[in-house]
């Protein structure tokens, strides 16, 4: 291989490598909710199953308790709700504290109503080809609730028009939200080369249980969209993961 | 160093912003130094998303007034050559991307052939020298190693290209 060989070797190399292409969002960490979490949930398992074997040994042991220990025992992998109720049976022994207070990590909280979820756009930054959307998430309500930390994004227009449509999202944590707290993210749209849109432009949320959440926009006249980057190829919105 | 991205953050309104450009402006810079480490497309893309990601761990603690470009690149070396290994098993369950145009993928295998002559370190110093538009200092310190010692590795990988 001569010198010029070389030259159109590495001139190759560099064409070929700048065919790669980056994920559509930028990585992060996913968020996996504690009661998810298999690992963090073996030690509460464990600790159910002891429990439980040595509440039916006591039950052989003295033959007067019965079916109720263990049943209630094993609601340490239920909702706390369930638990206390079940736990609580007429005649059953009143539980220890121990077996009957679940761990903080074993909380389950209810999915939050989408109606009590105040979205709004807070601005909108340039970004190689796209446009960056910083939105904030206030929980509008008096109980603690839970989120998807991803939803399905849409770039939609003031006449409710769709503009730009995300995927469908994979890898969906969970994201405990307390009344009044506010989670932020980013969204990214590039490629809207749809007609002149109607104002004003927001960014809708397509939950997991198929509800819709519209952004307030940062103006009732914004008209922010994607740069048109070629008209032949599909616009792309994406978001991040909902954090605090 | 690297024409076109030396962003400066400084004045970016917030760290995640400051990570989003992070990302658009130099995940492909990441991607090609990994690429030219590892002389493997599917670890390239795995070793840029892993340094991304140790770049969103270390985002309270960085000063985004300097260019993110450069710790990129050190965390990119260090993440292929401490624990390549351990890195590919751990990323398992990302499915490497192939190479979806036919075309590419054969300029590509002929070009990994090609390469694969060279030593990790002749490969990166070439592509970062002779295409990055990085000088050997600036190399060096991404490298870890001294400018006289990577103008040794670019003439060696030269030479071993020109006498294949």
């Amino acid at each position: 291989m001569d010198r010029s060989a070389v030259e159109r070797l590495l001139g190759d190399w560099d064409e070929v490598a700048d065919r790669a292409q980056p994920p559509t969002i930028a990585p992060r960490p996913l968020t996996v909710h504690p009661v998810l979490n298999g690992v963090r949930l073996m030690p509460l398992i464990v600790a159910a199953l002891a429990v439980a074997a040595g509440v039916a040994w006591l039950g052989v042991r003295t033959g007067g308790v019965g079916g109720q220990g263990p049943s209630s025992d094993s609601s340490l992998l239920t909702a706390p709700s369930t638990s206390a109720t079940s736990s609580a049976a007429p005649g059953s022994p009143t539980p220890t504290a121990s077996a009957a207070e679940p761990s903080p990590s074993a909380t389950v909280t209810r999915p939050c109503d989408p109606g009590r979820l105040v979205v709004a756009i807070t601005g909108w930054e340039g970004a190689a080809g796209s446009r960056i959307a910083t939105l904030t998430l206030r929980l509008d309500g008096a109980d603690p609730c839970t989120i998807d930390t991803l939803w399905r994004p849409e770039l939609v227009d003031g006449a409710g028009r769709i503009r730009i449509e995300g995927d469908t999202v994979r890898d969906v944590g969970t994201i405990d939200l307390q009344p009044g707290e506010t989670l932020t993210t980013l969204a990214r749209a590039s490629n809207d080369c749809k007609p002149r849109p109607t104002v004003p432009v927001t960014i809708a949320f397509v939950l997991g249980d198929g509800s819709r959440v519209v952004a307030a926009p940062p103006s009732p006249s914004d008209v922010t969209t994607a740069p048109c980057n070629g008209p032949g190829q599909p616009g792309t919105i994406s978001m991040q993961p909902w954090q605090r | 160093m690297y024409k076109g991205v030396t962003t400066q953050m400084a004045f970016a309104e917030s760290v995640h912003l400051s990570y989003e450009r992070a990302f658009a402006d130099h995940w492909r810079d990441v991607f090609r130094f990994a690429l030219a480490w590892t002389n493997d497309w599917s670890a390239a893309e795995d070793l840029a998303q892993e340094a991304f990601l140790r770049l969103w761990d270390h985002r309270g603690r960085l000063d985004w007034t300097r260019p993110a470009l450069p710790w990129l690149l050190v965390t990119t070396r260090r993440l292929a050559t401490d624990r390549f290994r351990r890195l590919r098993r751990s990323l398992g369950t990302f499915a490497p991307s192939p190479i979806s145009d036919e075309r590419v993928r054969d300029r590509w295998l002929d070009l990994r052939a090609a390469m694969a002559l060279l030593s990790p370190l002749e490969r990166t110093a070439l592509v970062m020298t002779a295409l990055e538009g990085a000088t050997y200092e600036e190399a060096g310190r991404v490298l870890g190693t001294s400018a006289g010692a990577l103008r040794a590795a670019v003439s060696r990988a030269r030479t071993k290209l020109e006498t294949a």
